[in-house]
């Protein structure tokens, strides 16, 4: 049910609403980003810098001494590398701190411990298939904008309104069929081929 | 059910004390800026604080070698479950356009299930074979976990392009 449906019947049993939204919920739960890519970068480095200690202190418990010059906080280098350990240290936080956008859009399930997630490509490419099923429309092109679904059709018609409504349309049942659980508006937008 | 953790924490420790290392840099340098930056003269001079330094260093080594190594995909890939896939093709027996299905046990505690389609695929049927009934049969097939009829699933779909 999307968020126009639960405005549009507000007879809907409350412990409905309440199951969807558990749903919802529990979908961008699971399917919430792991930050993989900043945890191999750091991990990386980490273990590269954590070896290298490793390394110089059972040299020097063998009795092998490495001299490394150890410069004091008066040394000119130390105002930028604070400011960089200060800005990577807030991205770095922020990053594990931010829920982030779920890497699938979750569906719909009625399976406590079932979880469904259509990669955006997908949606994309469906979503784009239920609008060029439509009388006249010749292609169409999708995008998934933070608020909105938008829609572009390309078409050689010279009726408007039609073809706006019939895409909107299928297009919406598209999303109310595959019971996608996100709260984008859709909006279509009609291109004539050669403008 | 959750998505994976361990990632958010570590960069959430390293970014915290790096935020702190910077910050106490500069508080540093305007209080008192003839300190050396790191003074290992205790560590050298005394050998069981090296001793205690290598215990230390080896341990940070070989717990961050692992976490890269979980980072990497290591133990979270899962490994392939011969019924299951055939439990998953029996469920979609008849669904047109299926070009890969694949289901996959996680650490014996998830069940992981990917199935690619094409674009004129009709996913909602796709949806409903799996949901309710379907996923309790993929669960009997799979029989992983203390409690086999409650394992969790996470199904990602995804569509080829035509």
């Amino acid at each position: 049910m999307s968020l126009l449906d639960e405005i549009l019947a507000p007879e809907a049993e409350p412990d409905t609403l309440e199951r969807l939204r558990d749903s919802r919920r529990k979908g961008v739960r699971v399917l919430r980003p792991g930050r993989t890519p900043a945890g191999i970068v750091v991990a990386a480095a980490l273990t590269a810098v954590s070896w290298g200690l490793a390394y110089l202190a059972g040299a020097g418990l063998v009795g092998v001494r490495i001299e490394i010059p150890m410069p004091s906080f008066a040394h000119p280098a130390v105002p930028a590398v604070a400011s960089a350990l200060v800005i990577l240290g807030g991205v770095l936080v922020v990053l594990a701190l931010l829920p982030g956008r779920p890497i699938l859009v979750p569906l719909e399930t009625q399976d406590d411990r079932l979880v469904i997630g259509l990669t955006r490509r997908g949606l994309r490419r469906t979503l784009a298939d239920a609008a060029v099923q439509v009388d006249g429309v010749d292609a169409a092109h999708v995008r998934i904008r933070r608020t909105q679904i938008e829609v572009t059709v390309i078409t050689d018609t010279r009726r408007f309104g039609e073809p706006l409504r019939e895409v909107g349309a299928a297009v919406g049942d598209r999303l109310a069929g595959l019971g996608v659980q996100c709260r984008h508006e859709v909006v279509v937008r009609l291109r004539r081929r050669g403008i | 059910m959750r998505s994976h953790f361990g990632n958010r924490i570590g960069i959430g420790i390293v970014g915290l004390f790096m935020l702190v290392a910077g910050c106490y840099a500069f508080f540093m340098r305007a209080s008192d800026p003839q300190i050396l930056v790191v003074d290992l003269s205790y560590v050298t001079g005394s050998a069981w604080a090296l001793l205690l330094a290598v215990a230390v260093t080896v341990t940070l080594a070989l717990v961050v070698t692992r976490w890269l190594l979980r980072a990497l995909g290591w133990g979270r890939g899962g490994v392939r479950t011969g019924s299951g896939t055939a439990m998953l093709g029996v469920l979609l027996k008849g669904t047109a356009d299926i070009h890969r299905m694949r289901v996959r046990v996680v650490g014996a505690e998830r069940i992981r299930v990917s199935v690619i389609c094409g674009p004129g695929t009709d996913l909602a049927g796709v949806v409903r074979r799996l949901d309710p009934g379907g996923a309790s049969r993929l669960r009997r097939a799979v029989d992983v976990g203390p409690d086999p009829g409650g394992t969790p699933i996470v199904v990602r779909l995804g569509v080829r392009a035509s």
